[in-house]
């Protein structure tokens, strides 16, 4: 297609070439490659619908008590207030509501269709009728019964995520009924991001033990927003619509950020390698000359991390790995651009955030498939929010009733996935230049 | 196909491009891009120049071999300024969209490559102005037989 405006431009110059040698000689041709790879989301990457669920039982209407003249509301309110309202202010995907509750006779719908006004008007002055609640598998296969009806769904379900099964010596299984719950989705293309946060709480707290319920007067006591959906679109909206949940501790199963990356080719580069066209979406160097232990190639590869957890960034400088296939290369050093003196006043570094070099001893004839990985680690907080007891919650403090059974059951339903292992897979392929 | 072509031809006498990372600007851009214009608009041009205009529409005394050895001289130089500033333009160009400038070693590889362009395409604008010679100097009516009479 270049030559194709190439040949155009040219044919418009005039007869002798020497009034173009003195001049300009028209409108350079534009090289492709020069941005980085990753841009907009592909159609196939875009949200179709989003769904908002609320757990309407007794256990949560602590969180959405009614306040005083002046009072700040509490940390559930203010929090799930600010992200019904970007959810109703975006206009991206329609979006829809409901409140989870328990089935009954008279009713024996989980997922009651409300609207924004109605679960706004719940979460600043109460739920009118708590339920009993609803159990934490049944929620989720729920959610992800509306999944299965229209493709692209994304779901943010808000609860206190207290899973106690009915009967209190079946404990030891919450994870397999937490599993089961999402196996009517297929693992691959299925994502969940949970974001932790804690609010004071007034009211009668239920343990998860199912003893006697506590009255609370502003302890303070964790919730959290799950989201549900393809993995490339629940890492969409935890990058927008759950921004401001940045900072709050997190745990992500299958979610897919795609943080963008690129080779610099002229930042500390050494050897005779230049970057080529994509080779099926994978950033590709092509290498005009062999490489050997003794004349190495050095490609620092420029990383922007962004819009990736927050954990994941400072694991970053530390725990970034290479597999480096048949390339023997090794990756000498990571480091964030914010510490490289010569990036400042380059716009072209201070794109990245973290920059990371790369030794290449070896070309294989048929080119090597590298990746730039970052291994999954299970998150600290997790355990430290877990408790088997949560009878004298006031002791306790903030504790969730089995959490870490719960989350283990989410982890093992991902367990063959690839994303159990690592958390970012940046490949890169290297090949030579014919 | 002009891509490949030309390609081929400047490298084999200049090597592949220096700061490699330049690689692509050249193969894609400036190689067919300078090429292609080397040999119709400079050299085939100043050939219809020398035969077509000075030699038929106006009666000049410039039909001798030494006045088309001048201008195959002027069509070298021509050809030496298009290469130079076609590449610098590119390259500008290119670096300024990715907010890069070349330093150190890799100005002056880019500076010797350059130079190198600018020698091989004046060679390359001398010859198809040879080569041009040949095929339009039947056109002309007072120096049909410069340089030499074949094959008229």
């Amino acid at each position: 297609m270049i030559s194709a405006s190439i040949l155009r431009k040219y044919a418009l110059l005039p007869l002798s070439g020497l009034a173009v040698a003195c001049g300009s000689g028209g409108e350079p041709v534009k090289i492709a490659g020069g941005k980085p790879a990753a841009g907009a989301p592909a159609a196939a990457d875009k949200i179709g619908q989003i769904n908002v669920l609320v757990d309407a039982s007794g256990g949560m209407q602590g969180f959405m008590h009614a306040n005083a003249p002046g009072e700040p509301g509490s940390n559930f309110q203010q929090t799930v207030a600010a992200l019904l309202s970007d959810v109703n202010g975006q206009h991206g995907a329609p979006a829809a509501y409901y409140f989870v509750k328990e089935a009954t006779g008279a009713d024996p719908r989980i997922l009651v269709p409300t609207s924004y006004g109605a679960l706004t008007s719940a979460v600043s002055t109460g739920i009118q009728r708590p339920a009993l609640g609803t159990e934490l598998p049944l929620m989720l296969a729920e959610a992800l019964k509306l999944h299965a009806q229209r493709p692209g769904t994304v779901s943010l379900i808000v609860s206190d995520f207290i899973y106690s099964p009915k009967n209190s010596g079946e404990t030891w299984r919450v994870k397999t009924d937490v599993k089961d719950a999402l196996a009517t989705a297929d693992a691959a293309r299925l994502a969940v991001s949970v974001f932790a946060n804690t609010s004071e709480y007034r009211g009668n707290f239920y343990p998860g033990n199912r003893t006697r319920p506590q009255p609370l007067h502003g302890e303070k006591l964790p919730y959290y927003i799950w989201v549900l959906g393809a993995p490339a679109l629940v890492a969409q909206v935890d990058g927008t619509l759950l921004k401001r949940l940045a900072g709050q501790p997190q745990a992500h199963f299958n979610t897919r950020f795609a943080p963008p990356y690129t080779a610099l080719d002229h930042f500390q580069n050494k050897g005779e390698w230049y970057k080529t066209e994509p080779v099926a979406g994978v950033p590709t160097l092509g290498f005009t000359k062999s490489v050997s232990r003794k004349e190495p190639a050095e490609v620092v590869f420029g990383l922007d991390l962004k819009a990736v957890p927050a954990e994941w960034q400072k694991a970053a400088a530390q725990g970034l790995r290479l597999d480096a296939a048949a390339t023997d290369a090794t990756l000498l050093r990571t480091w964030p651009v914010a510490q490289e003196p010569a990036a400042a006043g380059k716009p072209y570094l201070q794109q990245y955030t973290y920059l990371a070099k790369i030794r290449v001893n070896q070309i294989p004839g048929a080119g090597a498939l590298m990746h730039l990985t970052l291994p999954r680690q299970q998150p600290a907080w997790v355990a430290q929010t877990s408790t088997a007891n949560d009878s004298n919650i006031t002791k306790q403090g903030p504790k969730t009733f089995l959490l870490a059974d719960v989350l283990q059951g989410v982890a093992d339903y991902f367990a063959d996935q690839p994303s159990a292992q690592l958390s970012l897979d940046l490949p890169i392929r290297v090949q030579r230049a014919e | 196909m002009f891509q490949q072509l030309f390609t081929s031809l400047y490298q084999a006498l200049l090597g592949t491009p220096a700061p490699s990372s330049l690689i692509p600007v050249y193969q894609k851009s400036i190689f067919p891009g300078v090429g292609l214009s080397t040999f119709f608009a400079v050299a085939l041009g100043m050939a219809l120049v020398y035969y077509v205009v000075l030699n038929r529409l106006m009666t000049t005394a410039l039909f001798k071999t030494s006045h088309w050895l001048l201008f195959v001289l002027l069509t070298a130089v021509a050809a030496a300024l298009l290469a130079y500033s076609q590449a610098h333009s590119v390259v500008t160009e290119s670096l300024n969209s990715s907010g890069v400038a070349l330093e150190g070693i890799e100005q002056s590889a880019y500076n010797r490559y350059v130079l190198g362009f600018l020698c091989v395409n004046a060679l390359f604008g001398a010859l198809f102005f040879v080569f041009w010679s040949f095929v339009v100097k039947s056109f002309s009516t007072s120096a049909r037989t410069t340089p030499v009479r074949w094959p008229n």
